[in-house]
């Protein structure tokens, strides 16, 4: 068992350095000059030269490199080209409005899509199989930033119910209403294939025979082993909208890391990027260790092996 | 349910076959030019009309006919992108599954690197950085989707290459090549198939997102997530300019889905039988 | 661990709903409400280079001298100055009463410190190059920066000392890089000053949640304590122009800009009317052609473009919030020549004008962009126009630093849009800057070389008479026109709304609207 957790962390690591390799790779294959984005239209060619040298953008790849991981080591991210704040703190600045709209969407889709797949899977019913699988689809098809377009169109402009994008409690509704069909749909599908999955094992269909009733049937065996898949999918999607939620962020003006990557990305502000796309990297790494780790524990066999 | 009979499949077929002839036949049944100005609405676009079906937008194009353009650059991006995901994430795959031991180990690390990334972000920044065009929009989504299709394969991979007629035909001196090509992929092909539909979905979406952060297809081409993108701004006083090119990536997106859906319903009936 | 989660989520959709904008206490109605989508780059006056970043440097910072609304100098931190007939030396007489928001008072010693920074390379001033004509300015490059021509020579009298003489010297010192700032502030916080600025300015920042908002309040030291009539100012952040204008609707703003699609509707409604501010603005918006590229090493194909753009269409683009350019210099700037021909809208003319200089398209030719809503849908109308003269053209919009990095290359881009906004409202501003050949590479990006042009250019520099100055700088626009290295298209006109409580405000044709001098009232939405 702590064999195969140092051989994960080991390859977590070494995934981690790739991230961070490719990152550099991405960000130093642009064509321009970042010197150029920050000295704006105007400077003349002295000035962009001397802050492509106080950026030290003028030293070799290599050596530009090197450096690079050797203050990642040290959990240095290094400091905003544009603002020139450190990024580290940037990305916690931003951290908490990220979070509270992806652990609220998430909790609530996967509430709603847990409780949508699981009843209708227990309705034992063809057509209304039919009928959560067409929604599901149809929720899965949907752009997220058209949702959110129509959803400011109706709600917040039209009938003025709730406020045009920000930051809030209010403000939340709207983005956290798009997430969660986008996430409720895929969910709901999951949990009931996976239910369905489940009650046609035999000891499923034993424990039934006994005559326990339905509803403990369902929390005891199917919940337990039937929402396995469904966790480790709100694993993925957490670390993966933790990293930013780039297009919900964007359409209502939440100021999450999302955007502050978009933003990076436009101004070609390297570190800012660099320590956004590491930062949510690194979150899935780690999620996905946890996840494999939590797997080993709720099951045995996995456990044993 | 019979096979015939699975609803998904047959309603996704005609939707896609539909869009498909609609990208052929663009030229044909577009009532007008989808760059050129055909009414005087620059700075003010006109509403749906008897003569506009879809009005006209700022720069007094026709929107119907952008729309019917633009399900072949949709289409184009989205098929092709989608074969370049196939083939990498096949390639990937199959090499590691197959030869197993540090091949796999080494793909396999790859893969997770590229899956760390949060891939919309990995597609911006990449986005930002190729020129802008049609070219970058294929490596873009490819670069960034072919992950999944990989650990898929590569996993399907390692449980067929243990079945008894690959066995059979490597003790019988079938070379490498011959044992991937011949046994394994054909074996996986349902399974590509259902990935083929639902990754062609992905990248429906993946490339209406980049449109819409302008970084998708240059403009004047008419694209879908690019005329979403242009019409963010006149979504109040002109609706109908993000309502229809919506409309119509959800239509294409749900073929789709639909299509890879009963895909995969059949493949799922077919095992069981 | 469900609960586990719910509870940090509930925690933080509480925290949030804390720190939400709608905390603002009792004093919200006397906050001028505005909102922008981008956050301020930076409130460090050596650093910010950029609309936003100005307009809230010049509410917490002031300079030696200002602008008044019709672009002239007046005085702000100096009560008077004189310059010297060889216009070598500038001696300023400053306020005795002026004191830093902490408290200090400023004097001539945080003027001379000022400069310094901003020439000193590690503080990556993009303004540095306005003061290398200081005398010493040289010494920054290499060594520890000390500026002889900054000569201090009592806490209340400052004098400049220039190796050439400059007519544009006074306008630099009007830019916020040269706003004094105080030495010991700036070395506490390093490169964290832009976070924590301290000015003269008759505002100071008091909270700053980076993509959120920017509060900044009154500063009870500012010299003139009949300024600012508003308790503060309330920046939302991450609000883009259509965001704005919505919440402006609302009643949730003060301020805003209207968006081009719904600018029509806005004006046609009577009960807006009295509440649109505007000002043409000192831009020029244009399409530049590289001299140095084929087709356009040809002076007649360049003259074909000029005839064959229809800039009313443009202007309609934009909801006609422009002026149609002839020539380079907008209306709004000293010399601006109304007479100027310019090119007449003729496509016919311009098909002819093309095909005798039987150049023949073999490819379609790059037009340069900045990849941005309003940039691309004009682009767009070029590339129509142009299409209609058989002139074929593929866009190319791309993200704001490469495209200024490829413009300023000799060689990359055969023609690009882009706009120039002057900061000093000289016509030597457009004119040396973006036509002098020892300006290509720098800001003549269409790589434009004429003896004759850059001659005429040299000798205005060195004109003291104004008016001689001003006929001779005529001379070298109709002299440009004629050899046609830009389409000029329009000058942008800058509209804003303000809602029914605001009052006296103005839009300044050179720099950003100013908050020292409105008033709110207590009724009006």
């Amino acid at each position: 068992m702590i064999r195969a957790l140092a051989r994960r962390a080991a390859a977590s690591v070494i995934v981690l350095i790739g991230v961070a390799t490719l990152t550099f790779i991405v960000a130093f294959v642009v064509p321009s000059d970042p010197a150029r984005a920050v000295a704006g239209p105007k400077a003349d060619a002295a000035t962009v030269a001397q802050i492509r040298h106080e950026l030290g953008l003028d030293r070799s790849l290599p050596i530009q490199y090197l450096s690079y991981l050797g203050r990642l080591a040290r959990g240095d991210l290094g400091r905003s080209y544009i603002t020139r704040e450190p990024v580290v703190r940037a990305i916690a600045q931003r951290l908490p409005a990220t979070a509270a709209l992806a652990v609220t969407s998430i909790a609530l889709a996967a509430l709603l899509g847990a409780i949508a797949g699981v009843g209708i899977a227990a309705l034992n019913d063809q057509r209304a199989d039919t009928v959560l699988l067409l929604l599901s689809i149809f929720g899965l098809s949907l752009p997220i930033f058209w949702i959110g377009i129509l959803l400011l169109q109706v709600f917040a402009y039209r009938w003025r119910l709730l406020p045009l994008g920000g930051y809030g409690l209010a403000n939340a509704i709207l983005p956290v209403t798009a997430l969660t069909v986008h996430l409720g749909s895929s969910y709901a599908r999951l949990a009931h294939s996976s239910l369905r999955q489940v009650m046609e094992q035999d000891y499923v269909r034993t424990a039934f025979a006994k005559g326990l009733p339905a509803w403990r049937v369902y929390s005891i065996h199917a919940a337990r082993n039937g929402m396995l898949p469904l966790l480790t999918l709100i694993g993925i999607d957490f670390a993966g909208l933790m990293g930013g939620v780039v297009l919900t962020e964007t359409v209502f003006n939440w100021p999450g890391l999302g955007r502050l990557a978009v933003d990076a990305v436009f101004n070609q502000d390297i570190p800012l990027l660099m320590g956004t796309v590491l930062f949510a990297a690194i979150l899935v790494v780690a999620s996905n260790a946890c996840v494999d780790v939590l797997y080993a524990l709720a099951d045995p066999r996995i456990r044993q092996e | 349910m019979n096979d015939v009979g699975n609803p998904f499949l047959k309603t996704g077929l005609i939707l896609v076959l539909l869009l498909a002839a609609i990208a052929i036949l663009a030229p044909w049944i577009a009532p007008y030019d989808a760059v050129a100005p055909v009414a005087d609405s620059f700075g003010e676009p006109w509403p749906p009309s008897a003569q506009y079906l879809c009005g006209t937008d700022e720069l007094g194009r026709d929107v119907l006919s952008r729309l019917i353009f633009g399900t072949q650059i949709s289409l184009l991006v989205a098929v092709v992108a989608t074969i370049l995901t196939l083939v990498i994430g096949v390639g990937v795959g199959a090499v590691a599954g197959y030869l197993g031991g540090r091949v796999d180990t080494a793909l396999m690390r790859a893969t997770d690197v590229v899956l760390a990334f949060p891939g919309l972000l990995l597609a911006i920044a990449l986005a930002a950085v190729l020129r802008p065009g049609l070219t970058s929009m294929f490596t873009v989504i490819a670069l960034v989707s072919w992950t999944g299709v990989a650990r898929s394969v590569r996993s399907e991979i390692l449980s067929l290459r243990e079945r008894d007629y690959v066995l059979a035909s490597r003790a019988l001196g079938a070379t490498d090549w011959r044992v991937v090509s011949r046994h394994l992929i054909p074996n996986t092909m349902p399974t590509i198939l259902t990935l083929a539909a639902l990754s062609t979905c992905a990248t429906l979406l993946l490339d209406a997102g980049l449109s819409f952060l302008g970084l998708g297809v240059p403009v004047p081409t008419p694209s879908w997530g690019r005329m979403l993108s242009d019409s963010q701004s006149y979504y109040r006083v002109a609706p109908w300019l993000m309502i229809f090119p919506g409309l119509a990536i959800v239509t294409a997106v749900l073929s789709f889905n639909l299509l890879g859906y009963g895909l995969l319903r059949l493949s799922e009936q077919k095992q069981r039988r | 661990m469900n609960g586990e989660r719910l509870f940090i989520g509930l925690l933080l959709v509480l925290s949030m709903g804390c720190h939400g904008p709608t905390a603002q206490g009792s004093d919200d109605r006397r906050f001028l409400r505005v909102a922008s989508r981008e956050d301020v780059p930076s409130l460090d006056p050596a650093r910010g280079y950029d609309t936003v970043s100005w307009q809230f440097e010049d509410m917490l910072f002031s300079t030696l001298v200002d602008y008044d609304y019709d672009s002239k100098l007046v005085r702000e931190l100096a009560l008077s100055w004189t310059a010297s007939p060889d216009g070598l030396t500038y001696t300023f007489q400053l306020r005795p009463d002026v004191h830093f928001s902490n408290g200090r008072l400023m004097t001539a010693a945080d003027v001379r410190y000022a400069i310094e920074r901003v020439l000193t390379p590690a503080s990556k001033s993009p303004g540095a190059e306005f003061y290398r004509g200081i005398e010493g300015a040289e010494s920054c490059a290499t060594g520890p920066c000390r500026v002889d021509g900054i000569e201090v020579v009592a806490d209340d009298q400052v004098r400049f000392h220039l190796r050439d003489s400059d007519p544009l010297f006074l306008h630099k010192l009007a830019m916020p890089f040269a706003a004094p700032v105080p030495r010991e502030v700036v070395e506490q916080w390093g490169e964290d000053f832009g976070r924590h600025p301290v000015g003269t300015g008759p505002f100071q920042l008091q909270d700053w949640r980076a993509g959120q908002r920017l509060v900044v309040v009154r500063n009870p030291l500012f010299y003139d304590k009949t300024r600012p009539h508003i308790a503060g100012v309330v920046q939302s952040v991450g609000v883009n122009r259509d965001l704005e204008w919505m919440r402006y609707d609302i009643g949730e703003l003060d301020l805003s800009a209207i968006p081009p699609p719904e600018y029509p509707l806005v004006v046609r409604q009577p009960r807006y009317q009295p509440l649109l501010r505007q000002v043409t603005t000192m831009r020029t918006q244009y399409l530049g052609l590289n001299c140095n590229r084929p087709p356009f090493d040809d002076v007649r194909i360049r003259r074909a473009l000029n005839l064959a753009i229809d800039k009313d269409k443009l202007l309609r683009l934009v909801n006609r919030r422009g002026v149609a350019a002839r020539g380079i210099l907008p209306p709004t700037m000293p010399g601006y020549n109304a007479n100027l021909p310019g090119y007449e809208y003729s496509p016919t003319k311009a098909r002819e004008m093309l095909r005798e200089t039987g150049w023949h398209q073999t490819e379609a030719i790059e037009l340069w962009l900045r990849n941005d809503e309003t940039t691309v849908r004009l682009a767009q109308a070029l590339q129509q126009d142009l299409a209609a003269i058989g002139f074929v053209v593929q866009l190319k919009p791309v993200a704001w630093g490469p495209f200024l990095d490829a413009v300023k290359s000799n060689d990359l881009v055969p023609m690009f849009l882009l706009g120039w906004e002057a900061d000093f409202p000289d016509p030597s501003n457009f004119l040396d800057v973006l036509f002098h050949s020892r300006f290509i590479g720098t800001n003549n990006n269409t790589n434009y070389r004429s003896a004759e042009v850059d001659e005429w250019l040299d000798r205005a520099a060195r004109m003291t008479d104004a008016n001689e100055r001003l006929e001779l700088l005529g001379r070298v626009e109709e002299r440009i026109i004629a050899d046609a290295p830009w389409v000029p298209l329009y000058h942008p006109v800058d509209v804003e709304i303000i809602s029914t409580r605001v009052h006296d405000f103005r839009l300044h044709p050179l720099r950003p609207a100013r908050f020292d001098e409105l008033s709110l009232s207590d009724t009006g939405s």
